[in-house]
């Protein structure tokens, strides 16, 4: 009995703990976008075609075992609408075991601004720096093998450059290609909401990743703050907390698009996701001294602060709905072990509906996330409304993100590795 | 780097804090809704009973054919979930719902007064079964309440009245002294006599049939009324 009043005491102060401080951060999203929102609409109106001055580009593509997917990632490089003499390509090789080398050198005899070069496997961080030590352009991007970009993309993010001075990484937005299974179709909402914060984190200077898929940096960046690291598998956002760290500029553009391919199982989905949560621990306990430090501003004070909470929003969710579960089991065997299951009485009634404070504030919190999605879906594709992936998002989501958080925690806590595949 | 929008966080939490008042006011507005509600209930099967009362000292004898209290035995049932849900949503040391469960005891006792009155009047094999439960410490308690909904199922002759042993309720305290209840509960009184916990269904189904035997030995007038009477749960 004791237990069960120490556990809801605990449950109680906990659930209002993450209640406030989650509802905090949506409200703060929110307002921020609501703010910027004729400003986002203006931009996102601008022709990319006005741009004038064309700064030089490299582009570097780390492959490993892509046979598959670095033809259409080098055919959309290519496709890009950008002069051909600003615009280079150099693909990297990264000790694949399959024939992406061969389907390189095929691109590489046809199209002489791709270059290709051919390493040992080292992993994606050493495969980005090998191809950035041979880089002589303004602007260095990087882009994933399993990743197409718009047309349109590069002139989008290369104005930001020439127009601030100050930007020293460009991100785009990352959308899911062709999302065909319930997994992709949850990605594909979750990445729409992404597009939203992420625009919104840049206005407050907060950005903590910067993807592999198509971010522009400067080539001082590299200079100044060094090569990509190994970072615990997650090298883009190493790179964004040490630009941070450094009071480097991290802007974004928030309709210039990247296609990626989603994981398309579970199972898949499990390991990526295991490994961006298990690299912001990781990084986070690296870059500690962020937090809550009025010298690095909004990202000290508010993003890095609430991501950790969230995590521990969702393990103590986790924690207390199996201890609610189990003691529901548990009363059902007492009651099948005293009676069975022939006395049964069902009645509904609204007044059995229940309005308790949390259940209230639970709601509330549901109806300004749907906002902050559907706010999202307009700015991204403009459409309102409710689209059937964010409804697969709101039912599969909760029931799949705990298992990585958790899995994340227990290898930060026993120092476990995580795996790119 | 971007400057700190101090503007935007104390803006922030102003409206997180107004939303977390607007909830706090909305459910204090729908507990107290729902608590008159039950008051209203209360107020209702308060009059209901009175009116029983005076029609039975009205018609005597002869009100043995007409006494029927499916209505009345519906709503004290539906009464007893409404109170045990609110104990769960607000707590059960919440003033308002202490005091409504303090008068739906009182409107228990009374209608088993009135019905045990009305039995022993007009020889209705009916069963009474007083049951006197704990919140607190009582591991065995939520196994007795199981056996009891499955006696209440299969024998439509059983009444069954729950009170809670702590509640401060000199009826109530009455009635433990009068039927001697010992006390540490769970105790089920079954027409007078007090049993401790009872350890399967099938011990406490073979003192009820007992009960049910030396009943139907004795000639009842009225077994068509008393088996319209339902049934159900009532904490």
């Amino acid at each position: 009995m004791k237990l069960t009043l120490y556990m809801a005491t605990a449950e109680t102060i906990l659930l209002y703990f993450f209640l406030f401080v989650t509802t905090y951060l949506e409200i703060f999203i929110l307002t921020t976008y609501l703010g910027r929102r004729k400003e986002i609409e203006k931009e996102g109106k601008r022709s990319p075609d006005d741009l004038s001055v064309f700064l030089s580009v490299t582009l570097v593509v780390p492959c490993f075992n892509e046979e598959k997917t670095v033809a259409s990632t080098l055919d959309s490089v290519l496709a890009l609408d950008y002069p051909k003499d600003k615009l280079k390509v150099i693909a990297v090789d990264d000790g694949s075991t399959d024939t992406t080398w061969n389907v390189l050198s095929e691109y590489h005899k046809k199209y002489p601004q791709i270059d290709i070069l051919q390493k040992e496997n080292g992993g994606k961080y050493t495969a980005l720096n090998y191809g950035i030590e041979h880089c002589t352009t303004q602007l260095i991007g990087c882009l994933d093998a399993d990743s197409f970009v718009d047309p349109k993309t590069l002139k989008k993010i290369v104005r930001r450059f020439v127009e601030d001075p100050l930007a020293m990484a460009v991100t785009p937005a990352i959308r899911i290609h062709k999302p065909s299974t319930v997994v992709q179709m949850v990605q594909s909402a979750e990445y729409m909401f992404g597009i939203l914060v992420k625009k919104v984190m840049s206005y407050l200077g907060a950005i903590h990743v910067t993807p592999g898929p198509f971010t522009i940096f400067r080539k001082e960046v590299f200079e100044k703050i060094g090569p990509f690291r190994h970072a615990h598998n997650t090298e883009d956002m190493e790179i964004a907390f040490r630009m941070q760290a450094n009071h480097l500029k991290i802007d974004n553009v928030h309709n210039a698009w990247i296609y990626t391919v989603g994981p398309n199982s579970v199972k898949k989905l499990y390991k990526q996701r295991l490994r961006w949560t298990h690299g912001f621990i990781e990084n986070s306990k690296d870059y500690k001294y962020l937090f809550f430090n009025k010298k690095y501003g909004n990202l000290g004070l508010l993003t890095m602060p609430t991501a950790v909470i969230l995590i521990g929003a969702v393990l103590s969710s986790v924690f207390f709905m199996l201890y609610n579960l189990i003691h529901f089991i548990w009363v059902k065997i007492i009651e099948f072990r005293a009676i069975g299951f022939t006395h049964i009485h069902i009645h509904f009634s609204w007044f059995f509906i229940s309005t308790k404070l949390t259940i209230l504030l639970g709601a509330m919190l549901f109806i300004l996330l749907v906002t902050l999605m559907t706010a999202a879906r307009h700015m991204v594709e403009g459409k309102r409304g409710i689209s059937k992936n964010l409804i697969a998002f709101f039912v599969v989501y909760p029931l799949i993100s705990p298992f990585w958080v958790i899995k994340s925690v227990y290898n930060a806590v026993f120092s476990k590795t995580t795996s790119w595949r | 780097m971007q400057p700190i929008q101090t503007k935007t966080y104390f803006f922030t939490l102003f409206a997180t804090l107004a939303l977390f008042v607007v909830a706090f006011a909305i459910s204090t507005y729908i507990t107290q809704k729902k608590t008159e509600e039950l008051k209203s209930d209360e107020d209702k099967i308060s009059i209901n009973i009175l009116s029983l009362e005076t029609q039975y000292d009205l018609l005597k004898d002869s009100s043995c054919k007409t006494f029927n209290r499916d209505t009345l035995r519906s709503e004290l049932d539906t009464l007893s979930s409404k109170l045990q849900f609110m104990e769960g949503q607000v707590g059960d040391d919440n003033p308002d719902v202490f005091r409504l469960k303090r008068y739906y005891s009182l409107l228990e006792i009374k209608d088993y007064l009135l019905t045990k009155k009305m039995s022993e009047q007009c020889h209705f094999d009916t069963i009474f079964i007083l049951y006197f439960y704990a919140n607190k410490d009582c591991p065995d308690c939520q196994t007795q309440e199981f056996y009891l909904r499955a006696i209440r199922d299969e024998y439509p002759q059983t009444e069954t009245y729950s009170f809670d042993y702590a509640l401060d309720l000199p009826a109530v305290k009455t009635l433990i002294t009068l039927h001697s209840i010992p006390p540490k509960p769970p105790v089920i009184d079954i027409n007078g006599k007090a049993y401790a916990s009872f350890d399967s269904l099938d011990s406490l189904d073979s003192i009820i049939k007992q009960y049910i035997k030396i009943a139907t030995s004795t000639p009842s007038i009225a077994t068509t009324t008393v088996s319209k009477l339902k049934k159900t749960s009532h904490k």
